[in-house]
């Protein structure tokens, strides 16, 4: 075990990180922005925060991990306390479906360039479920005072970030001393609930796809689009599907679980990922549909895409380079 | 306001040849009380007027009576929700055999300076969508 750190020391790695606050601040605002964007293309519901860590939280990480992690290290954290404490700005991504948990991690990793590989699925003991990403900002249009900065992508279920908040605040931050085996039981009866919660939220999900594909119901926006589109292919879709919607809903008409059907629309996603497949291009639910709909479509998606502003999506761009 | 001629509607029309049957817009864009079944290029055209205030062009035989002029409704059901622009929906083939089936269609806007029709898939077509598809089935229903 390490020596851990002194008081003394914490205090000048505090001090000295109050000076970067505000540059941490403004990494996690920047990195919430785009997760933003990015989940309203893939018209994914999640909820999005974002901080930078209070220096007392900090304060209080310093104690607890100096004498255990050896990469705590005086110099080092002075230098540069982010290459050590990555989550000193912090984004955390909460959806409701647990189910969603992965293909939203995916847009994070997307929208970063991020390796899936480096990606982190924590399923701990104490319960802690969530997935985390280390991003960084090294892209050329990133101011260059935030270039390089890392920030910490918590990406988990609605019902485990109420436990997995309680839970922590229990552990580290009550009273500087263990819980005792009152809290310990009623952590025990808050995590048996959150998996409840989530498997009702599943329940739900589920139960509103059977009525909507029974009631032949317009699929009116770009998240039941999602939906829809989750329960025909039996897994969570990649991509950007506001444009698929937007797409589907200027050429069909009414647009329901029963055009999809007559559309073929897993069919139609095979097809477009022998093309996508062919060209080399990275998998891609929306991009694979789009392919396949061309067959049939292709003037008047062209017409639609061509009809965009903006800066150029994935979907706009594929459809442009299939053109004859 | 803007008007639609009746080679506004016929440029809609034909946007993508044969492909779509119809177009149907809003009768209060249409320019004037003029004749239902008219010539255009060589092709013959008629336009119906449905009550709840869309009206739809689509092709016809050559020799068609011409009938009355098309009069546009002066109060519909569109009026509390009518969009802001001139829309055009072009009506194509039931994806399915059954003709209630959803259909293939192309939402468009048009634009009175350039008189053109551009590809429109903003949120204004979800203010008639139901109207339309009203119209759509009487309108089929008639002969």
């Amino acid at each position: 075990m390490a020596d851990g750190l002194s008081e003394e020391q914490i205090a000048t790695i505090v001090d000295a990180y109050q000076l970067q606050l505000t540059r941490y601040a403004e990494v996690a605002r920047l990195v919430e922005a785009r997760l933003r964007r990015a989940f309203r293309a893939a018209a994914l519901p999640v909820l999005l925060s974002s901080r930078a860590k209070h220096p007392e939280d900090l304060r209080e990480k310093l104690r607890r991990r100096s004498g255990d992690d050896p990469r705590y290290q005086f110099e080092a954290l002075v230098r540069d306390v982010n290459r050590i404490v990555t989550d000193v700005a912090g984004c955390r991504v909460i959806v409701y479906d647990p189910r969603l948990e992965e293909p939203a991690t995916i847009v994070v990793e997307r929208t970063f360039g991020f390796d899936p590989a480096e990606t982190e699925v924590h399923r701990k003991p104490s319960g802690y479920r969530a997935t985390h990403l280390l991003v960084q900002l090294a892209e050329a249009d990133v101011e260059l005072s935030l270039r390089d900065a890392i920030c910490e992508v918590q990406v988990t279920s609605i019902a485990s970030h109420v436990f997995n908040e309680l839970e922590h605040a229990a552990q580290y931050k009550a009273t500087g001393t263990a819980p005792g085996e009152g809290v310990r039981r009623v952590l025990a009866d808050l995590q048996d609930a959150s998996r409840v919660l989530d498997l009702a939220v599943e329940r739900l999900q589920d139960e509103r796809a059977r009525e909507l594909a029974r009631s032949d119901r317009s699929i009116e926006d770009p998240g039941a689009l999602r939906f829809v589109l989750e329960r025909a292919f039996g897994r969570p879709v990649t991509g950007e599907v506001e444009r698929l919607f937007r797409l589907l809903a200027g050429t069909i008409d009414p647009l329901t679980v029963r055009a999809l059907e007559l559309l073929d629309v897993r069919g139609v996603a095979s097809r477009g990922a022998a093309r996508r497949a062919a060209a080399g291009g990275p998998p891609d639910d929306v991009v694979d549909i789009v392919l396949g709909l061309l067959d049939t479509f292709r003037d008047e998606l062209v017409a639609i895409a061509a009809s965009w502003r903006g800066p150029a999506t994935v979907v706009a761009r594929v459809i442009e380079e299939a053109q004859p | 306001m803007t008007a639609l001629s009746r080679d506004d509607l016929v440029r809609g029309l034909e946007r993508f040849g044969a492909r779509y049957e119809a177009l149907d817009v809003l009768a209060r864009d249409l320019a004037d009380d003029a004749p239902c079944v008219f010539e255009r290029g060589g092709r013959h055209y008629r336009l119906r007027i449905h009550a709840s205030g869309f009206a739809r062009l689509a092709r016809t035989a050559a020799g068609t009576p011409p009938g009355p002029p098309c009069t546009v409704p002066t109060a519909t059901v569109l009026d509390r929700a009518r969009p802001p622009a001139v829309l055009g929906f072009l009506v194509g083939e039931p994806l399915g055999d059954d003709q209630d089936a959803p259909r293939r269609v192309f939402v468009m806007a048009f634009d009175p300076h350039e008189r053109a029709w551009h590809a429109y898939d903003g949120p204004l077509a979800r203010l008639v969508r139901e109207q339309r598809r009203a119209a759509d089935a009487a309108l089929r229903a008639e002969p």
